[in-house]
């Protein structure tokens, strides 16, 4: 027996138009012709055009790009070797305790904070060696101390549906630990991993506190631009870029449910 | 053909079989070192260690250009507690407050919203469930500045939202909805609800309907019936989804700063200001520290009610 | 020759899984390891595939100690309970992997393997992945995937226990069809005794962490020598005696007169159902009984006399409940069970 009344029903519908009136009003604004304000001046692609020829939009964005791309290639690394080196190994019940104290620490970090202990982190470290003066790298380092646990996690819940007996089936026929990580282990993680990374990814996308704290003047990315464009006022061309930026977003989220449908 | 009888139990201590392989626990230990480092050492190095350190930075002095000098001083502390330089005023106080009770309520809101959606989505047959989750996921996946600067538009004094409130008479003609408390919420809302939504939905799924039956059949009221039948059975899932929200909500910096004004500052905000304008890194860090103090207790809290559900 | 496995001793924190268990297995036989479940058969097959250390004892294969070698190295191969298919290789794939695993040249690999697919008649599915495969096939493909390597012991751990009831005798007959064609060393575990009884040349049945019976599996399903072998292999009908003669007995049901020699004063002796037979003549009538219950069981039929015994006969009988029956107990039915819980393999005359 499953139920759903009317009244249900059309709450929902309100919540669904809640969610989806802001980035509708976004949309159709976008291709307003009028230069200022939002009284409709009559269908346009003029801001759109001139988004393309914006090059500090152009730079933001490959920032962007090059942000996600590095910092989730590095995680999707660290976080699998993460996951296989605590729950494929034998660890004491203490150890096993304070790793995943550490493991959940960057999930429930609030993002303020977060930031403000890179910051201290990126700062003493600068004191001490005089590296990392704030950039693209220590934005990438920041994104990747908070992708690494979540992949870790995608990669731990597959890592749990696979039984120990096939590594020891590949172990019985003659393979060696390389063979059977490379071999066995590895494919047969590859749809936590997949979906480990594909969270990476958007969660750099999505993030925004983080690298507001931890850029530097040329490493602007599209949030940070945006935001920083707010702040003098909204213009057209903003509401085109975040256009762009939210039909990228459908676009990947059904790409990511065409590649692994369970990876949400 | 005979063999000698082979004490080697000392020996097997020292070789340990793992996967199949008979290594020596140094090998073992070789191998787990390589493969936790990289990731643990990031989180130990850049997370960890600085939290930890917000306890000696939270009691440090703030030089004359924002350096910062190791002096110890309580002065953090006090002014943190509202004893500034010229006499005691409210005004830090009324922000934490004030960050409790926004993410207080911005909680509630999501959760009474959610079990509508939920059940929703829970009646949708098998094969479009999928594609309304895609829709309730997709704004959660849209960048977070985005969708904020989206309801600056959608309030804004030219749009009809604004107009239909000035014209009831609840708002100045002119002017936009934003900066404003209700603003605020609004934005609030719109992030957390699929925190909340989803692990109620997932619990939802779950749902043994025939104790729902039970209830009904025994001439309960609606309230009863999700009281009594509905409510514990869904626990876990809210449970999880109001430790996602209510954490992330104290300490949320864009929403308010975006939608809230100066006038409606949060912690968040406040912490923000410290590491960027006022370059108060000692104040900023007795706040975070504040935050960080209510974000663990209400960990704790998560965990021990989640406990007593297991107990029980 | 075959395997010799020498005082295995094996502990799981304070539980004993294996004490001082000895076990030969010839060249070329097919052995099971039979027992309920916990009793350590499985580990002891873990030992062997080197899946698992033991604390104390030694593992022979073909006169070579492999006590220290690790499961990579053993020429021993493994059919898992759960197959343990590589999910994401083919079938042709998965078989070629042990061979691949010792570097043998692909072509070559690829040769063996679809050999040994056709033996288990599966070359039609190589290109297949397991999860397109039915139960049986792949159980063939376990099969297979360990049989390619030539190992000198197939080890089968439960091979059948995921198979419906009607696969599972057909899969026994093969299997023990291509053990005699191959002629090699099989050693599988089992907790089924149909199961032993149908593939097996010689069998050891194991109590807790020890073998209690081993032999061959007519000496064993005949002659059970203890009281926990004679319950697991379910000859059903135990019954308290006194010896009053070097051969005779007092039973609750008359005097009886055994086979053999009896070694204690009091114990206990036991009788298959199907072994007691129905008489027409008074002389050679041990006991008579009512007819309790009539149970018929298809090929069978069962009866619960009124003194608790059980018995089987044909169907074409004319039994009904209640009826009296003058019961013969013939000589050589009646198993003398010994009190020792376990038997000690001589690992030092192996063959």
């Amino acid at each position: 027996m499953k139920r759903c009344s009317l009244g249900v029903t059309f709450s929902s519908a309100l919540i669904f138009i809640f969610l989806y009136v802001p980035m509708l009003c976004v949309l159709v604004f976008s291709f307003n012709a009028s230069k200022m304000g939002l009284t409709w001046g009559g269908f346009s692609t003029h801001w759109y055009e001139k988004l393309i020829h914006n090059e500090m939009i152009l730079h933001a964005a490959w920032n962007t790009l090059v942000l996600a791309v590095t910092s989730t290639a590095v995680s999707t690394v660290f976080g699998t070797m993460l996951a296989i080196g605590m729950f494929r190994f034998p660890w004491s019940r203490r150890a096993v305790g304070k790793l995943n104290l550490l493991l959940h620490l960057p999930v429930v970090t609030p993002d303020i904070i977060f930031a403000v202990a890179l910051v201290i982190a990126f700062s003493v470290i600068r004191y001490l060696t005089g590296l990392f003066e704030l950039g693209m790298g220590s934005m990438i380092v920041g994104h990747v101390t908070f992708q690494t646990s979540f992949v870790a996690l995608a990669v731990k819940g597959r890592l749990e549906l696979i039984g120990h007996d096939v590594e020891e089936a590949a172990c019985d026929l003659y393979a060696g630990y390389w063979r059977v990580l490379t071999k066995v282990l590895l494919p047969m993680l590859m749809p936590g991993i997949i979906a480990g990374a594909m969270l990476a990814f958007t969660l750099s996308l999505d993030d925004f506190v983080i690298s507001f704290f931890t850029a530097g003047p040329k490493s602007t990315t599209l949030p940070l631009f945006i935001y920083a464009s707010v702040k003098r006022g909204v213009t057209p061309e903003i509401h085109a870029l975040s256009t762009i930026i939210m039909l990228a977003t459908i676009a990947a989220v059904a790409v990511m449910q065409k590649i692994a449908p369970d990876a949400r | 053909m005979e063999y000698e009888p082979l004490e080697h139990a000392k020996e097997a201590h020292e070789i340990i079989l793992h996967n199949g392989e008979m290594v020596r626990p140094s090998v073992i230990r070789a191998r787990q070192a390589v493969f936790i480092s990289p990731g643990m050492l990031t989180i130990v190095i850049l997370l960890a260690i600085p939290c930890v350190s917000l306890f000696v930075v939270a009691f440090l002095t703030r030089g004359q250009y924002g350096e910062i000098q190791f002096a110890f001083t309580l002065d953090n502390i006090k002014r943190l507690l509202g004893f500034g330089y010229f006499g005691w005023s409210a005004d830090n106080l009324v922000i934490l407050w004030r960050s409790l009770v926004v993410a207080f309520f911005t909680t509630l809101f999501c959760v009474a919203l959610s079990y509508p959606l939920a059940f929703f989505l829970a009646a949708r047959p098998a094969k479009t469930r999928i594609l309304w989750l895609t829709i309730l996921l997709i704004p959660f996946w849209t960048n977070l500045v985005i969708r904020t600067y989206a309801w600056l538009l959608v309030f804004d004094s030219e749009m009809p939202f604004a107009k239909i409130l000035s014209w009831m008479g609840l708002l100045e003609a002119g002017t936009s909805v934003y900066p404003s408390q209700f603003a605020v919420y609004v934005g609030m809302v719109s992030v957390f609800l699929p925190f909340v939504a989803l692990p109620v939905y997932t619990a939802v799924e779950k749902l043994d309907w025939s104790i729902v039956e039970a209830a009904v059949d025994l001439y309960s009221s609606r309230w009863r019936v999700f009281r009594h039948a509905i409510l514990p059975q869904t626990m876990p899932g809210l449970s999880v989804g109001i430790t996602l929200t209510f954490i992330p909500a104290m300490g949320m910096f864009v929403v308010p700063d975006m939608l809230g004004g100066a006038r409606y500052m949060l912690i968040g905000n406040l912490i923000q200001q410290q590491f960027g304008t006022s370059r108060d890194w000692p104040f900023g860090a007795a706040l975070s520290l504040v935050l960080m103090i209510l974000t663990l207790g209400a960990l704790i809290a998560a965990g021990k009610s989640a406990k007593k559900k297991g107990k029980a | 020759m075959g395997l010799t496995a020498y005082a295995v001793c094996k502990n799981y924190g304070e539980t004993r899984a294996l004490y001082d268990v000895d076990l030969a297995v010839d060249k070329g036989e097919f052995f099971t390891l039979l027992g309920p479940s916990g009793c350590g058969k499985t580990t002891l097959l873990r030992i062997i595939a080197g899946l698992e250390m033991a604390d104390n004892g030694r593992i022979i294969i073909n006169g070579k100690d492999y006590t220290k070698v690790p499961a990579n190295k053993r020429p021993v191969n493994t059919v898992f309970q759960s197959y343990a298919m590589f999910p994401h290789l083919t079938v042709l794939e998965n078989v070629c992997f042990g061979l691949i695993s010792r570097k043998i040249r692909k072509s070559e690999a690829i040769d063996k393997a679809r050999k040994t697919l056709d033996l288990v008649q599966l070359s039609d599915f190589e290109d297949r992945k397991p999860h397109q495969l039915s139960g049986g096939q792949r159980q063939r493909v376990a099969l297979a995937r360990a049989l390619a390597n030539e190992p000198e012991i197939l080890l089968l751990d439960e091979p059948m226990s995921a198979l419906d009831a009607k696969l599972r005798v057909q899969v026994q007959i093969e299997l023990r069809q291509i053990q005699q064609r191959l002629e090699k060393t099989f050693i599988m575990v089992t907790h089924d005794q149909q199961e032993a009884l149908t593939v097996s040349d010689r069998m050891a049945v194991m109590g807790v962490g020890q073998v209690a019976q081993f032999g061959s599996v007519r000496e064993v399903y005949d002659n059970p020598r203890n009281r926990f072998v004679a319950d697991f292999l379910q000859t059903q009908n135990f019954i308290s005696v006194e010896r009053i003669g070097p051969c005779v007995v007092s039973t609750p049901y008359g005097d009886w007169e055994l086979k053999e020699q009896i070694p204690w004063e009091e114990g206990t002796v036991t009788v298959r159902p199907e072994k007691l037979r129905i008489s027409s003549d008074l002389s050679e009538c041990d006991f008579k009984a009512h007819v309790n219950t009539v149970i018929y069981r298809g090929c069978y039929q069962q009866f619960i006399l009124s003194n608790g015994l059980l018995m089987e006969t044909e169907t074409v009988l004319p039994v009904k409940e209640g009826d009296e029956l003058m019961v013969h107990v013939p000589k050589d039915a009646v198993i003398i069970l010994h009190e020792e819980t376990f038997q000690r393999m001589d690992v030092r005359t192996v063959r």
